[in-house]
């Protein structure tokens, strides 16, 4: 009989500062089925930027409603879904332009998305039952460690 | 709990120090630009920013960096960076800030850079 991959269900309030929370959880989560020190740095960060879009773009309702964020170990990766009411994510391929917001050009903000895509090795957007939804793979980059279920 | 962001100044001549410490996101916009701010009304010309331990920055205040390299830029001043850890060093290299920013092993090579 094969034991379940570690997996955890955490959820946070729409409000500035639980992103950090979020970010922490998945982080410990990474560290305890062996992801090194640089690859959970990244894994923090993508988590917090996928928390805090939920916060800054989900639905009017603020803290009422909660982000569902999932994590989960799959063979060689972690696996993250950050869930929460709000529109879905307009995304597109093109990389902000440093130079057009150091001139003034654009506003200064908008890396979120960019960050996440160039931090996890798959990034997924998806929109079902009113709810967003970014699920973000992030492989081990040595692969030693290998799903129970491998 | 998250570590409330901390700027700390020092002005040597027409050198700027900003000192950031501790955790920044949009609401330490204040923050940071009142440093630079006080900085460049103090007369310099050269700034380094010193992260210290416990640096941690989203992408909102990676935004707010922006805006103080902005408007850094339209005041002629060079920019300098120590104390990035590696991580912090690729997010900015990833954003482009390195285009702006030089980012140095020790303070002692930033200041010789700035000099």
């Amino acid at each position: 009989m094969t034991t379940p991959d570690p997996h955890e269900e955490i959820r946070i309030p729409k409000s500035f500062g639980s992103e950090g929370t979020a970010s922490q959880r998945v982080a410990a989560f990474a560290g305890s089925v062996g992801f090194e020190a640089d690859r959970i740095a990244e894994i923090k960060t993508a988590v917090a930027e996928a928390a805090l879009n939920a916060i800054e773009f989900g639905s009017t309702r603020g803290s009422a409603d909660m982000i569902i964020i999932r994590f989960w170990l799959e063979e060689d990766a972690v696996k993250v879904s950050v869930s929460s009411k709000g529109p879905p994510f307009t995304v597109t391929d093109a990389k902000p332009d440093i130079r057009a917001k150091v001139e003034g050009r654009d506003r200064p903000r908008g890396w979120g998305i960019f960050l996440m895509k160039q931090l996890a090795d798959i990034v997924e957007f998806g929109f079902e039952n009113e709810l967003t939804n970014v699920t973000m793979t992030f492989r081990h980059r040595n692969a030693r460690y290998i799903s129970s279920n491998a | 709990m998250t570590a409330q962001p901390i700027v700390k100044l020092q002005l040597k001549s027409s050198l700027g120090i900003i000192s950031l410490m501790g955790e920044f996101s949009g609401t330490s916009e204040d923050l940071v630009l009142n440093a630079y701010k006080e900085v460049t009304e103090g007369g310099a010309t050269k700034i380094l920013l010193r992260f210290g331990d416990g640096f941690y920055i989203n992408s909102a205040g990676i935004a707010i960096l922006i805006l103080m390299v902005s408007q850094a830029n339209q005041a002629n001043q060079k920019l300098a960076a120590v104390g990035l850890s590696p991580h912090f060093q690729k997010i900015f290299r990833l954003i482009g800030l390195t285009a702006y920013l030089d980012i140095f092993a020790t303070e002692e090579e930033a200041r010789k850079r700035l000099l």
